[in-house]
């Protein structure tokens, strides 16, 4: 998860809505293919039928719902808690009813958002639920003509109903109205305090508790009714719906900037995999915030081929290349769309990566017997539905022993017959067996030191190689210019 | 309501600060001494005076805008002062009752604030409005006329009149009469001011009614509830209610108040650039000098035609007794002047350059009459003569001042040369000049040129090109100078023999 960068992908994805448990539905993806067909037709259900802005009006609006009776919870004094009680219940019959509305107005396809439109329709029908909502409504109608005046001289202060007293401040603003030239200009400043806290709030509650005797009757009525109007089918659904749109939400800027998403179709393991313009979701939101874009790329793995070999030019966009294979899969065995135009991709039983570790060894021999003794707990752990992805394994050895350690370790990879992903310097890696496949970083044609970070499925032409090495280096022409200066 | 336009037709003027050193301009014009007579001990009229100045207008309507305004103040001077010191009184209300600087602003205090400035600026609008009342027809120009008529339309009588009843009715009341309803969790929501309908009750009659609601079974219709002093909390939410419902009112207020506030200070600052040209207009008048509105024309062609131009920084100082200068420089983009020391060659390029600015800030000008087309910008460069002992460095100081000239250069504008390039010797100093002047010329840059590089000058005489007008400091046979300066092919010696002549001849030693 690490090695992909997946860790800061779904930190990505989860920020501000902790609390739903949502981590471990990204961090299990299931191996059906069912599992991904079903979600997939729900992200579909999202995006195409406008319901998007519909469920997440759904979700702010159970937040504040869970808000206040939070705060109905918290305070002590009958007369608020009732109120707070009655305003959390205003806001769950419009939340339920706006999605009611939105979703019967969507008619979704996917069997799960229709399946809860039908159990929607029955729960809004129901009379527990016609019910609350006609009790609230009456009673939030009946709290609204609570209306009372203070007069305030000095210390004393008088509280008695509202009468006919015309609004002084309303007159004298339009009075004043046209004389203003910066009526955003605010001379007052804001202190925010903390309500009923003091024992004034707390006599100024009761004062209008016997000015208002019916009123409050009525709301304390309805308090002791539906203490628990929540219903928990409709908690679940918003839960469930939090999974689908913190990534629609993750993914919607990028989006919006070109970058193309699809619904990659999920084929056996051994037969031919494909993606047409994708990219490393992470970097992409990276570059996005600094205002630029990916690269896009493609990769294909056809009949026979299981083995991706990565060269070319340093920083030239290989490791984000190997790491995008693992994101893209792994995204689709969530059911999640993902980035690239179209995309035909196998479901896994594992993904295994072997990345450089960030410690280092001093002991050059304890450092290769580390990566070995590493790579082959990877390999025992293998299955042909697995996907493994080595990023420069054994650097810190010679060339020659690299390339035998490499050859060995794709050989043992291929008759395991599992998808194997490895980037490398050692261009004769490309050539080990049939089975395996070659990608190039390219580099400009006209400047070899300038990156393009396009990868191509070709054979390496040993050039960005010495570049590259040259490069590590630090002894291209360039460079040496540089320094020199 | 619109603040008054009296320096732009499309825009009310903002000051600038005002830089700290003055610029090489307004040092080799001495704008200083027309500043100091235009501003007359005012601070204000000074920094105006001195932005427009330097600010080249090259829009003519503008600048004719300016002059319409400026004719009917020199027409009612008593208007103007008038005027000045209505806005001036107000500010000083403004300076008793200051507002956004305290960082917690209550309402309450806001709102007392609000109603003490109202109470102190509404009299002086109606004041206004009477000034306007009086003025208003005698006014022909656009910026005045159009100033007085918006205050007629937008304060009538009545409106006046119903602001100072609310103004009155806040300040005179005791008390808060605040109404509020129930929000969210029924904590107190929609704080309103309310006007008492009846009279307040005495706690004698509070008690008598609350003795008969209960004699009755009838609920009671008012509870009283004292704060304790001690009781913090209590105080805070008190203040907290109060805050809330006088917030949109001291708001309202205090926008109010700022705006009127606004009003009188855009007045006082537009107002004192023409408070300035008043008082120069009345110290050059003083002294029988001859003013005059120029016409301007547009900056495509060199035009240049003046009759009796003078600089008047030298008539203030010298109290009259000065020389004017009639010159017909139309079509020409170059101009050299050469000739005797101390014969006004550089008196002479100040008037120039003096007509310009005064020109184009929308002023009258220095001469009996004034024709010339408006510059970008002005630039000078003159021979700094302040600092002798470092004579070695005095030529790489101008042309390090002749490359910040080119800098901030734009196609259309003037140059001033005074002297310039003489720091070395004469063959060099021509060799520069000429590269510089012709290079600005190319750029579409007018030159005038005070100079004594006679190899500069005589070698673009020798050109003969049309649009090259050649003058001379006029000195007669006998010597003397007449201040005058004709035109007339490069003369070989300055005359700085005459001066030492006349210097080593007289009895005192000076002249």
């Amino acid at each position: 998860m690490v090695d992909l960068n997946l860790d800061q992908v779904i930190d990505g994805i989860l920020r501000g809505r902790r609390g739903w448990g949502l981590r471990s539905l990204y961090l299990a993806a299931p191996e059906s293919s069912e599992v991904v067909a079903y979600r997939q037709a729900v992200f579909s259900d999202l995006e195409d039928h406008g319901l998007h802005s519909g469920v997440r009006d759904f979700a702010g609006s159970m937040d504040r719902v869970r808000r206040y009776l939070h705060l109905s919870s918290r305070v002590e004094s009958g007369f608020h808690r009732w109120g707070w009680l009655l305003h959390a219940a205003l806001q769950y019959c419009d939340a339920v009813d706006a999605l009611q509305g939105e979703l019967a107005k969507a008619a979704p396809d996917s069997p799960a958002l229709s399946a809860a439109r039908k159990w929607l329709r029955a729960y809004t029908s129901s009379s527990a639920y016609t019910t609350l909502l006609a009790e609230t409504r009456r009673v939030a109608s009946l709290m609204a003509t609570v209306e009372f005046v203070m007069d305030i001289r000095g210390r004393e202060v008088e509280i008695r109903r509202l009468g006919d007293e015309p609004d002084y401040g309303e007159c004298v603003c339009s009075a004043f109205e046209d004389l203003r030239r910066d009526a955003r200009r605010s001379f007052v400043s804001r202190r925010p305090t903390e309500y009923g806290l003091s024992y004034l709030e707390i006599q100024l509650a009761e004062c209008i508790e016997k000015l208002y005797p019916g009123e409050i009757a009525s709301l304390a009525d309805f308090a002791r009714k539906h203490a628990d109007f929540v219903d928990e089918g409709v908690v679940q659904l918003d839960r469930e719906f939090q999974f689908y749109m913190a990534y629609l939400d993750y993914i919607r800027p990028l989006q919006e900037a070109g970058h193309a998403f699809c619904y990659p179709a999920i084929s056996p393991s051994g037969s031919p995999l494909h993606a047409r313009g994708t990219f490393d979701l992470l970097l992409a939101k990276k570059l996005h915030r600094e205002g630029s874009q990916v690269v896009p790329n493609d990769f294909s793995v056809d009949a026979g081929e299981r083995i991706l070999v990565i060269t070319g030019a340093n920083q030239g966009g290989k490791t984000t290349f190997a790491r995008m294979i693992g994101q893209i899969h792994y995204l689709a065995a969530l059911g999640c769309p993902v980035p690239g135009e179209e995309a035909r991709l196998m479901l896994f039983d594992k993904i295994l990566t072997h990345f450089e570790r960030e410690e280092r060894i001093e002991d050059l021999r304890g450092k290769m017997e580390d990566d070995l003794l590493r790579i082959d707990a990877i390999l025992r752990q293998t299955t042909p539905r697995t996907i493994v992805i080595m990023n420069e394994m054994f650097t810190s050895a010679t060339l020659t022993d690299e390339r035998l350690l490499g050859e060995s370790i794709l050989r043992r990879i291929d008759a395991i017959g599992c998808i194997g992903v490895c980037v490398t310097f050692i261009e004769e890696l490309a050539e080990v067996g049939d089975s395996v496949v070659s990608f190039v970083a390219e580099v400009s044609t006209e400047d070899p030191t300038i990156r393009t970070y396009r990868i191509r499925k070709r054979h390496p032409d040993g050039r960005a190689y010495a570049l590259s090495i040259a490069k590590k280096y630090r002894l291209t022409r360039r460079q040496i210019r540089g320094r020199l200066r | 309501m619109r603040y008054p336009r009296l320096i732009y037709p499309d825009r009310v003027f903002e000051p600038q600060d005002e830089r700290s050193d003055d610029t090489e301009l307004a040092k080799d014009l001495e704008l200083k001494t027309l500043l100091d007579c235009m501003a007359d001990g005012d601070a204000l009229v000074r920094q105006v005076s001195r932005q427009l100045l330097l600010e080249m207008q090259t829009s003519r309507e503008t600048i004719a805008y300016r002059n319409g305004v400026l004719s009917d103040c020199l027409a009612h001077p008593e208007m103007v002062r008038d005027l000045y010191s209505l806005a001036e009184e107000a500010l000083g209300v403004g300076k008793r009752y200051p507002m956004g600087i305290l960082s917690l602003s209550t309402a309450p205090s806001v709102l007392g604030n609000a109603v003490n400035l109202l109470g102190g600026l509404l009299p002086r609008m109606e004041r206004l409005k009477g000034l306007a009342e009086e003025y208003g027809d005698h006014c022909a120009s656009d910026g005045l006329g159009d100033f007085f008529a918006m205050i007629l339309r937008e304060f009538p009588k009545e409106h006046l009149d119903a602001l100072r009843c609310h103004i009155d009715t806040l300040g005179t009341q005791a008390g808060f009469y605040i109404s509020a309803g129930l929000g969210p969790g029924n904590v107190p929501t929609g704080h309103t001011l309310r006007l008492r309908m009846h009279r307040r009750r005495s706690r004698l009659e509070r008690l008598l009614a609350d003795f008969a609601n209960r004699l009755l079974g009838r609920p009671p219709d008012s509870f009283t509830l004292h704060v304790h002093y001690r009781d913090e909390a209590s105080n805070v939410a008190l203040d907290e209610f109060k805050h809330r419902g006088l917030r949109s009112v001291a708001n309202v207020l205090a926008q109010s108040g700022d705006a009127l506030l606004g009003l009188f200070e855009s007045l006082r600052r537009e107002l004192s650039f023409y408070l300035g040209c008043m008082n120069l207009h009345r110290a050059l008048s003083e002294l029988d000098m001859p003013v005059a509105f120029p016409e301007p024309v547009g900056m495509r062609k060199p035009v240049l035609r003046a009759r009796e131009l003078y600089d008047p920084c030298l008539a203030i100082t010298r109290g009259g007794e000065v020389v004017g200068n009639d010159l017909q420089a139309d079509g020409k983009r170059l101009l050299v002047i050469t000739g005797a020391n101390q014969g006004g060659k550089t008196t002479f390029l100040r008037a120039i350059g003096l007509a310009g600015l005064m020109m184009q800030a929308g002023m009258f000008v220095a001469a009996k009459a004034f024709r010339a087309s408006c510059s970008r910008r002005f630039h000078s460069h003159f021979r700094r003569r302040e600092d002798p002992d470092m004579e070695a460095g005095k030529l790489e100081e101008e042309l390090r001042r002749m490359n910040t000239i080119v800098e901030n250069l734009e196609p259309e504008s003037t140059v001033l040369l005074n002297e310039s390039f003489a720091a070395t010797n004469e063959r060099e100093g021509s060799e520069i000049a000429e590269q510089v002047v012709t290079g600005l010329l190319e750029a579409g840059v007018r030159v005038v040129y005070v100079t004594h590089l006679h190899e500069f000058a005589d070698g673009f005489y020798r050109l003969g090109c049309g649009d090259f007008l050649f003058l001379r400091a006029e000195r007669r046979s006998d010597g003397r100078r007449t201040f005058r300066v004709v035109s007339g092919r490069p003369e070989e010696t300055s005359f700085g023999r005459d001066l030492h002549d006349r210097i080593f001849s007289s009895p005192d030693g000076v002249n």
